[in-house]
C-alpha cells in the first residue's frame, strides 16, 4: 500500500460508507448466490433480480474495484475470495451481517448526532420501539439478525472452548442462547454435559429444529421466557455471551440478580464479552460500543466497570480469561 | 490471501460506515476546533457542544482507537495528525466533506436499492428535486457543499495548470466554475490569459470577492446564467471541470452543444473528469460513479463514452492529458 497523508486517510474513512452500502445491496439482491454456477452478465443478473441493468453494472464494477466480484473479458461477473463470503450457504457467511448492517442499523447511524446529544438510542427514536421488540414483530428481520450473529460469533465458540475448561460442568445454561449454535458446539465437545437454553419464546421456537438436527434433544432442554423476569434453576454453569453489553447498568443488574437468585452455591457465572482496554489502541469493541449506544442502548465495559457491576449484583469477579480474539471470559462466583 | 483475512476484510468494509458516521459526528460538533488551544475533558467538550458527556466520551474513545484524537492520562482528548484536517481552518480541511457525507449524502445511500431498481437518483426521490435545486434553496447547505468540493478538488486545481499548456488560448471560460478557485489558479499561472467565470447567478455573486482578493478582477468577467439555456460568447476555450459527470447523456449533450454554439471555429473544449478505465483495478471513480447514480443522476464515463458525446455535440476528441490526480483533461476541437 502506498503511503497516504492524513487527509487522504480521512477521505477513505469519511467515504467508507459507500462500500458498506454497495455490499449491502449486493447481499440483499443475493448476487453471490446467483454466481455459484458460474459468471453472469449484469443484464442476466438484472433480469433475475428485477433491477436496472445499467445501474447494476455500475454497482458490480465498483465492487470489483475493491475485490468483491471480478469482471471478465465477456463482461461477465464472477465470484472472488471476498465475494464468496456473501453467499448464504458458506460457513462464516457475512451475507446476513451485510443485510442487517445496511438496513435499519444504517439508518440509525444516520442519526448518530441524536445519540451523542441525548445518550439515548437513535434506533428507538426512528422506529418507535426497542430493537428486540422490533425484531420479534418482524420475524424475517429477526431471522437475518440471528444469522448475522452466527456469522459474527460463529468462530467465537471454538475460541471459548479453547480458552476455558468446562470439564467440571454438569449442566450449562446458555442464557439468551439464540439459535443454539453455541450450545450445540459445547455439548458436542463435552459428551457428558447437559445443556439448557433460555431465550424469548419466539426465539426458542426457532431453536428447536436446530437441536433436533444436531441429535441433541435428550441432552438439551429449551425454556422460553424473559431474563428480566426470571432465570431458570437447575444448572451449575450460567453462561451469557454478548448479552450484558446490550443493556444499560440498571437492566444488566436485573438480569444478573435473576441469575444470582437461580444459581446454587458453588456454581459459576461466565459472562463472555469484549473487555475494553483503557488506552488509545485499535480495538473493535470500542466501535461496537457505539453500536450499543445507538441500537440497543447498552455498552461495552472496562474490567473495572464489570467488577463494579458484578459486585452490585452479589457476585465476585474471580478471573478474566482472554481468548485468541478480542473476547474475554469473565468468571464470577456468588459472594 | 488467506480465508480468514478475506472474511475479516469484508467485515471491515460492511461496518466501514461506523467510522464514517463517527467522524461526521465529531466534524459536525466542531470538536477539532475546540482542541486547538490544548486537550480538553469530555465533560468540558460536552458542555460546549450541548451533548451527553458519557456518549461523547464513548465517541471520542472509538475515534481515538483509529488515530483520530488521543486520550491522555488525565482523561482529556487532544488533536492528532489525523484529527488536524477536521479543523475548519486547516489548509486540507475535511470538516465540510465529513458533514456533507454524513447528512445530505447519507440519506440517498439508505435508499440505494431504489436507484438499483430504477436507475434513477435516490436523492431526487427523497427530496422531490435535484441536488442543485435543493442547494440553491438552502444556502447554508450550499456553503458546506462548496467547502467540501474545495477540500476534494483543491489539489487538482494546481494539477491542471501543470498538465495542460494554456499558452495558445487567449480567453478561457470556466463553465460552472463555482467559487472561481480553479480559474484563479490558471490565470495566475498564465499571465497573458483572460478569464470568464460562468455559473448560476447566486454562485457567481459569492465568487466576486475571490477574484478581487486575488487581484484578478480586471482580467476576468463574471457572468451569471444557466448553462442549459445558453453559454455566453467571447472565449476561445471552454473548460468544464466535474460538470459533465453530474448529468446524464441527454443533459450533457445539451450543455456541450451550448458550448459549441458559443465557441468560434477551432475553439477548444476542455472537459476535466476522472476517466473510468476498463478492468477491475482500484479506482475512486468507480465509487464516485455510484454517488452520481444516487445523488445527481449523472455518471462517470470511459474514454469511448466521452468520444461519443463529443462527436454528437460537434467536437473532435483530440487528446487526453493525465494529471497527477485521478483527473484527466479531455481536449476537443470544434469541427
Amino acid at each position: 500500500m502506498t503511503e497516504t497523508v492524513p487527509h487522504q486517510q480521512l477521505d477513505q474513512m469519511i467515504t467508507g460508507y459507500w462500500s458498506s452500502q454497495a455490499i449491502y445491496v449486493a447481499a440483499k439482491l443475493g448476487i453471490a448466490d446467483l454466481l455459484v454456477q458460474g459468471p453472469q452478465t449484469a443484464e442476466q443478473l438484472a433480469a433475475t433480480t428485477e433491477t436496472n441493468a445499467g445501474a447494476l453494472y455500475r454497482l458490480l464494477r465498483a465492487l470489483a474495484s475493491v475485490g468483491i466480484f471480478t469482471e471478465n473479458k465477456q463482461k461477465e461477473f464472477a465470484l472472488t475470495p471476498l465475494a464468496e463470503y456473501l453467499r448464504s450457504d458458506v460457513p462464516g457467511s457475512k451475507r446476513a451481517l451485510a443485510m442487517m448492517a445496511g438496513d435499519e442499523q444504517f439508518q440509525a447511524w444516520g442519526h448518530i448526532l441524536y445519540s451523542i446529544q441525548t445518550g439515548k438510542t437513535s434506533f428507538d427514536q426512528l422506529y418507535d420501539k426497542p430493537i428486540f421488540e422490533y425484531l420479534s414483530e418482524n420475524p424475517e428481520k429477526g431471522q437475518i439478525f440471528d444469522q448475522a450473529m452466527t456469522g459474527i460469533h460463529g468462530r467465537e465458540t471454538g475460541e471459548i472452548l479453547n480458552a476455558y475448561d468446562f470439564s467440571q460442568t454438569k449442566t450449562l445454561i446458555d442464557i439468551g442462547g439464540g439459535n443454539g449454535s453455541n450450545l450445540i458446539s459445547m455439548l458436542q465437545k463435552y459428551p457428558d454435559m447437559k445443556g439448557m437454553l433460555f431465550d424469548l419464546p419466539h426465539v426458542v421456537e426457532r431453536t428447536q429444529a436446530h437441536i433436533e438436527q444436531a441429535g441433541l434433544v435428550d441432552r438439551c432442554h429449551l425454556i422460553g421466557g424473559s431474563f428480566f423476569e426470571f432465570v431458570p434453576e437447575g444448572a451449575d454453569t450460567y453462561f451469557m455471551r454478548h448479552i450484558i453489553h446490550d443493556w444499560d447498568d440498571e437492566k444488566s443488574l436485573t438480569i444478573l440478580r435473576n441469575c444470582h437468585t437461580a444459581m446454587p452455591d458453588n456454581s459459576k457465572l461466565l459472562v463472555v464479552e469484549s473487555v475494553i482496554p483503557e488506552d488509545n489502541e485499535p480495538f473493535a469493541g470500542k466501535f461496537l460500543d457505539l453500536v450499543m449506544l445507538l441500537i440497543p442502548g447498552g455498552k461495552e465495559r472496562t474490567a473495572e466497570e464489570y467488577r463494579c457491576l458484578f459486585k452490585e449484583a452479589g457476585f465476585e469477579m474471580t478471573r478474566i480469561i482472554p481468548t485468541e480474539s478480542e473476547l474475554s471470559i469473565i468468571e464470577c462466583v456468588k459472594q | 490471501m488467506t480465508d480468514s483475512t478475506s472474511h475479516h476484510q469484508l467485515e471491515q468494509m460492511i461496518t466501514g460506515y461506523w467510522k464514517s458516521q463517527s467522524i461526521y459526528a465529531a466534524a459536525k460538533l466542531g470538536i477539532a476546533d475546540l482542541l486547538i488551544d490544548g486537550p480538553q475533558s469530555p465533560e468540558l467538550l460536552a458542555a460546549k457542544t450541548g451533548t451527553d458527556a458519557e456518549s461523547l466520551y464513548r465517541l471520542l474513545r472509538a475515534l481515538a482507537s483509529i488515530g483520530i484524537f488521543a486520550e491522555n492520562e488525565a482523561g482529556e482528548f487532544a488533536l492528532t495528525p489525523l484529527a488536524e484536517p477536521l479543523r475548519s481552518d486547516h489548509p486540507e480541511s475535511r470538516q465540510a466533506l465529513a458533514i456533507m457525507n454524513g447528512e445530505d449524502q447519507f440519506r440517498p445511500w439508505c435508499e440505494i436499492i431504489y436507484s438499483l431498481e430504477t436507475g434513477k437518483s435516490a436523492y431526487e426521490m427523497i427530496w422531490g428535486k435535484s441536488v442543485f435545486e435543493f442547494l440553491s434553496e438552502h444556502p447554508e447547505k450550499a456553503r458546506i457543499f462548496d467547502k467540501a468540493m474545495i477540500g476534494i478538488h483543491g489539489r487538482s486545481t494546481n494539477a491542471i495548470s501543470k498538465a495542460y499548456d494554456f499558452s495558445e488560448i487567449s480567453v478561457l471560460m470556466d463553465v460552472g466554475g463555482g467559487n472561481g478557485s480553479n480559474l484563479i489558479s490558471i490565470l495566475q499561472a498564465y499571465p497573458h490569459l483572460r478569464g470568464i467565470l460562468f455559473d448560476i447567478p447566486h454562485v457567481v455573486e459569492r465568487a466576486q470577492e475571490q477574484f478581487e482578493r486575488a487581484g484578478l478582477a480586471d482580467r476576468c468577467d463574471l457572468i451569471g446564467g444557466d448553462f442549459f439555456e445558453s453559454v455566453p460568447r467571447g472565449a476561445d476555450a471552454c473548460l468544464l471541470r466535474h460538470i459533465i459527470h453530474d448529468w446524464n447523456d441527454e443533459k450533457s449533450l445539451e450543455l456541450l452543444k451550448n458550448c459549441h454554439a458559443a465557441l468560434p471555429e477551432k475553439g477548444k473544449l476542455l472537459v476535466i473528469e476522472g476517466i473510468i478505465q476498463p478492468g477491475n483495478d482500484v479506482s475512486m471513480g468507480k465509487f464516485v460513479d455510484l454517488v452520481m447514480l444516487l445523488v445527481t443522476g449523472g455518471k462517470e464515463r470511459k474514454v469511448d463514452q466521452f468520444r461519443s458525446l463529443y462527436e454528437q455535440a460537434g467536437f473532435e476528441l483530440t487528446d487526453i492529458f493525465p494529471t497527477i490526480t485521478e483527473l484527466s483533461i479531455i481536449e476537443g476541437i470544434k469541427r
